[in-house]
């Protein structure tokens, strides 16, 4: 019994030993990722250069023939294509959101958590989810949006359309010299998920609206954690509006808006749910991501070679992304 | 640091928690815990699984029939009788039709599944994967007689000589269409050149078609139907791409006119629900679906169901000449532990479709027509006064497998599935390209697919 304290000392005290005690707690962490994320990004490469097809994780050695199809596939570089636009436009839409939601939302006011609460919201929510709600908000038959924009929205018979005004400011538009918008035909209303166009603003909307709420969370994070004496200064320097926020609030805020920036072109650039569920590619295959087309290819078409090729066309782009962003973010942070 | 920890501890002076206390405190807590479950077990026993007392288990998985009493009839009478006389817990999952090929390929992946899968479409890209059905195929045969064109072409590979499938159904496509308004207008839609007549006083009537040109499975459909009937084919009787041709021209025109004149810009955003949705909530004049419209109009709008009339496809320039609806086809994996159950199962069932024929409201036709064998008068005598004799003219006359005049292939399969063929209708009609453009630009698409799968010594 005596003896057996030491021993329980000397457990104790590795558990406190940094050498043994930071490894012990990593590990897991490491294993994880490259039993989850490792092996699976090897596996995809191997299969890349195969012509292995469903159900078979071999397949005869063709080097880079399945990247070279692919490239040669209208279908592909019509989805490379609108992989880019679809994460270019919708973090735009969400940094300049998140930044005027962000700092609307860090000042004190009543009811303030609430909102914060229900900005969280669709962040919260599972993707699927959501993103059915949106499919019926946009529905070919049924869209609440063109019920709305073609119904009489007076009661009692006003005859107050709301495509009407829309006509009005869209007619507007259409006198630019470089825009062509049409109108709104009550008998044929906007297929929100059935014209390209459209089709790829409301994938754009929807995916922003998802992110938003969480590069909200991280701009107020950066926001509340300039110093108070930061802003009086800049005050007693008569640094006041815009010109507080280009020299002073901008600067500070960079480097956790580029992480959030990051995040947003990581999780949107991979994302296939919100394309998946609101148009599956269509319509004519013209809003695929690389993400979808990789899976209608790889999984649904069965020629997992050529899908694992398509979707590791996103690997290098992203790598190069991050690094940059990175870099971005420590220069600034050191600056 | 440590030293001091312990000497504190022992001394009883410790005031904050530390690391070592944590992680044993939460270990005791979770020791606790789990003792505090044990006499629970103890006095209940040892879960045991609910359906011990049958010696066998066996699990298919289809989609959720559209006629749902379809399921109700199968999951709660058939396959519990069955079950019950071969000892065999029958497990049925059902999911949305749109999911099927992904789970299907996602069952391959992991090598385990369901013993027996329901598809909607033949799946000749999944031949590797599955046992030769000929043994089924040859006892069922010798019960009900030859086996339908529809089911050999859409499941046997004649390269390969395998079954790739079980043809179980294949449900006929017609026309469903509104008596008063196409009165109204003076036209029975009998060719495709009515209903592009038809079209926009239709329309103006606020009453478009409805022919979808989207990514899903009515879509596909209905487009290579009509391209049928202009002579137009995905490939030749030698599996070889014929998509370029003055026939699919004259069809994506025919289309592109129909579109124009008396369709709105919904059929771009179509899904499977679309055809019975539009039409059941009064807004379309014409739709392209299985009777599942009728059915439903008969349980909740019994007028509209009186107003409707069901017809063979249009007739084109060439033919009348449509496809199945959907082909249901089971396949039994390789992986499967219950191959001989399984196969059982199938083939009694198939040995016995009037079962399945009366419950899915003639929705599902037997792919061995002599599985039911009166079943024309079965149509006859449905209440509706004679309305679904025309099924069986469909069934016999004017419908063919995907791919015709080839039969179904890998490669039909994947220019199916990545919906090249909506693709190229919606193109036209949207004015993106000339019809002429879309079907050399198709045809170029369709060309590695057919070279690939070649390749692979499948057709």
């Amino acid at each position: 019994m005596a003896e057996a304290r030491p021993q329980t000392r000397r457990f104790r005290d590795l558990l406190e030993d940094r050498r043994f005690l930071a490894p012990a707690l990593i590990t897991p962490a490491a294993l994880f990722i490259v039993l989850l994320v490792g092996a699976p990004l090897v596996l995809a490469v191997y299969l890349s250069m195969t012509d292995a097809t469903a159900g078979q994780l071999t397949g005869k050695f063709i080097w880079f023939h399945n990247f070279t199809e692919a490239w040669h596939n209208d279908n592909f570089r019509r989805a490379l294509r609108n992989t880019i636009v679809f994460t270019l436009a919708s973090q735009a839409i969400v940094l300049v959101g998140a930044g005027i939601l962000a700092h609307a939302l860090v000042r004190p006011f009543r009811g303030r958590w609430f909102l914060r609460l229900l900005i969280l919201l669709p962040w919260a929510a599972p993707v699927a989810v959501s993103t059915i709600g949106f499919l019926w908000i946009f529905d070919s038959q049924f869209s609440v949006v063109n019920w709305t924009l073609v119904h009489d929205l007076m009661p009692g018979g006003g005859h107050f359309y709301l495509y009407r005004p829309v006509n009005w400011v869209l007619g507007g538009i259409d006198h630019l010299p470089w825009v062509h918008v049409g109108k709104i035909d009550r008998l044929n209303p906007p297929q929100w998920l059935g014209q390209p166009t459209l089709a790829m603003l409301a994938i754009i909307f929807v995916q922003a609206w998802r992110i938003l709420p969480f590069a909200t969370v991280i701009f107020i994070a950066g926001l509340s954690s300039i110093p108070t004496e930061v802003h009086d200064a800049a005050k007693v320097d008569g640094a006041t509006g815009l010109r507080k926020f280009w020299h002073v609030t901008l600067p500070l805020q960079l480097p956790i808006a580029t992480v959030a920036l990051l995040f947003g072109i990581v999780f949107t650039a991979t994302d296939m749910t919100v394309v998946y569920i609101l148009t599956s590619g269509g319509p004519f295959n013209s809003t695929h991501m690389l993400t979808t087309w990789a899976y209608q290819t790889g999984v649904v078409s069965s020629n997992l070679g050529e899908g694992a090729a398509i979707s590791l066309y996103l690997l290098p782009v992203l790598l190069v992304v991050s690094v940059l962003m990175l870099l971005f973010a420590r220069r600034v942070e050191v600056s | 640091m440590a030293e001091n920890d312990d000497e504190l501890e022992e001394l009883g002076i410790s005031t904050s928690l530390t690391r070592r206390q944590l992680v044993r405190r939460g270990l005791g807590g979770f020791l606790v815990a789990y003792a505090g479950a044990l006499p629970k077990v103890a006095a209940a026993g040892v879960p045991k699984y609910v359906h011990k007392h049958y010696k066998n288990t066996l699990k298919i998985i289809q989609w959720s029939h559209f006629v749902p009493a379809y399921d109700v009839w199968f999951d709660k009478t058939y396959t519990k009788n069955w079950g019950a006389k071969h000892d065999t817990d029958v497990q049925v999952d059902h999911i949305a039709l749109a999911q099927l090929p992904a789970r299907a390929q996602a069952e391959v992946a992991a090598q385990s599944g369901h013993d027996i899968f329901g598809h909607l479409s033949p799946q000749a890209g999944l031949e590797d994967q599955v046992i030769n059905h000929k043994e089924i195929i040859q006892e069922v045969t010798r019960k009900v007689g030859k086996v339908s064109q529809v089911g050999f072409k859409s499941c046997y590979n004649p390269k390969t000589r395998k079954w790739h499938g079980f043809p179980e159904n294949y449900v006929p496509d017609p026309i469903h269409f509104r008596k008063d308004l196409w009165n109204q207008v003076g036209i029975k839609p009998s060719t495709w050149d009515d209903v592009r007549r038809a079209a926009p006083k239709l329309k103006a009537l606020g009453h478009p078609v409805g022919l979808g040109m989207s990514n899903e499975l009515d879509s596909n459909m209905l487009l290579i139907a009509l391209m049928q009937c202009f002579g137009a084919f995905i490939q030749n009787a030698q599996a070889r791409p014929a998509i370029n041709s003055k026939h699919t021209i004259e069809a994506l025109k025919m289309m592109r006119d129909i579109y124009k004149r008396g369709m709105t810009n919904e059929v771009f955003a179509w899904t499977a629900a679309s055809n019975n949705q539009g039409y059941l909530s009064g807004r379309l004049s014409l739709a392209v679906n299985a009777i599942s419209i009728i059915r439903s109009a008969e349980d909740a709008n019994p007028a509209l169901a009186q107003n409707t009339s069901v017809a063979p496809i249009p007739r084109g320039p060439v033919q009348r000449l449509g496809l199945e609806h959907v082909m249901g086809v089971y396949t039994i994996w390789k992986f499967s532990k219950q191959k001989t159950l399984a196969k059982r199962f199938i083939a009694d069932l198939e040995m016995n479709y009037q079962g399945a024929f009366k419950n899915s409201k003639f929705y599902n036709f037997p792919a061995f027509r002599g599985a039911v064998h009166d079943y024309a008068r079965q149509l006859a005598a449905d209440p509706h006064k004679g309305k679904y004799n025309v099924l069986d003219l469909i069934a016999r006359k004017y419908t063919v497998n995907l791919g015709y005049p080839g039969f179904s292939n890998a490669a039909v399969d994947e220019i199916f599935n990545t919906w090249l063929v909506p693709q190229m209708f919606a193109q036209v009609a949207q004015g993106k390209m000339t019809p002429a453009d879309a079907a050399s630009a198709a045809l170029h698409e369709f060309k590695p697919i057919f070279a690939k799968w070649r390749g692979r010594g499948k057709i």
